[in-house]
């Protein structure tokens, strides 16, 4: 192949975009969220970040190459677990009750820190403030107990 | 034989009866609900707790939680300071660059503790591979190595 390089690596030292569509892309925790559909650039065609394929019915995200740990041969790592992941999750109170399920997140801006979270509880939906939060999990556990939550969540 | 010491109103205050921990649900680090308490153990020699049993749900054989894995029993549910290594059974298991290797089999215990010392992954193939503990960069939501698959082939 000829090769006409003058400030850049050569062809071998590059990456086909090819191989990394489709890729699965595991989060921090390791939960395979989905599969590359896009690389997008910025104008100057400097790589900015990935668009995740999420299934059906769910909408794409579009993940900045800030939160990608590492582009490998098998699977795109990120350094984030995308607050998407906590969608459906169930909300627990601090003595471990179920208090209601994820039905949205409110982000700061478009990072991936959530502002506060929407949660269904019975036919109500209540807006819960991050700080209220005390972990993120395999479910979301919040600082306060139960019967404080059910005082103070209205 | 233990020392009886005077048990105080205030102390009964706080303290928990077995009915209490009977039925709760049981939660581990990570937050996730792993069944309900349906036994409490106890050393009939010094009375001590020794531990719970959780019914994990229907056709599933449940278990035995030692009292050092429990870290609190609060109104509503048993809190655990591990996270049980059966649910691990059937995670997929990555090597160090997101490549697929399997799916857990079986989790070989240390003196049946709730520390791993192997694991049995099921690959494609009929094929399995045994990992020893040493070769796990993490455990959340599925098996992390830290070796790759071709690094696999030398254990």
């Amino acid at each position: 192949m000829d090769q006409y390089v003058d400030k850049g690596p050569l062809e071998e030292e590059t990456r086909n975009i090819k191989e990394v569509l489709g890729m699965h892309v595991l989060s921090k925790s390791g939960r395979d969220v989905g599969t590359v559909k896009e690389l997008r650039t910025d104008e100057e065609n400097n790589f900015e970040g990935i668009i995740i394929n999420r299934g059906l019915f769910k909408k794409p995200a579009f993940i900045h190459k800030a939160y990608i740990k590492e582009l490998s041969p098998k699977a795109v790592l990120l350094e984030i677990d995308p607050t998407f992941m906590y969608y459906r999750m169930a909300v627990i109170t601090s003595d471990g009750k179920k208090f209601g399920t994820v039905t949205g997140i409110d982000r700061i801006r478009n990072t991936n820190k959530v502002d506060q979270i929407l949660l269904r509880r019975w036919f109500r939906t209540i807006a819960v403030d991050a700080s209220e939060v005390k972990q993120y999990g395999a479910s979301v556990m919040l600082q306060k107990t139960y019967e404080r939550a059910k005082t103070d969540f209205t | 034989m233990k020392e009886q010491k005077q048990i105080s109103h205030n102390e009964l205050k706080g303290s928990i009866t077995v009915e209490d921990v009977l039925g709760k649900d049981v939660i581990d680090t990570e937050g996730d609900n792993i069944g309900v308490t349906s036994n409490v153990y106890l050393n009939p020699k010094d009375f001590d707790v020794l531990g719970v049993a959780v019914d994990t749900g229907f056709l599933d054989k449940g278990m035995i939680i030692g009292s050092a894995y429990v870290r609190e029993v609060t109104k509503h549910a048993v809190f655990l300071n591990t996270k049980p290594v059966y649910k691990l059974l059937g995670m997929m298991v990555y090597d160090k660059e997101g490549g697929k290797i399997g799916r857990v089999k079986k989790v070989v215990l240390k003196e049946r503790k709730n520390e791993i010392a192997l694991l049995h992954v099921k690959m494609p193939f009929f094929r399995k591979a045994t990992i020893p503990i040493s070769k796990v960069e993490k455990i959340q939501d599925s098996v992390m190595l830290n070796i790759t698959k071709a690094e696999m082939k030398e254990i």
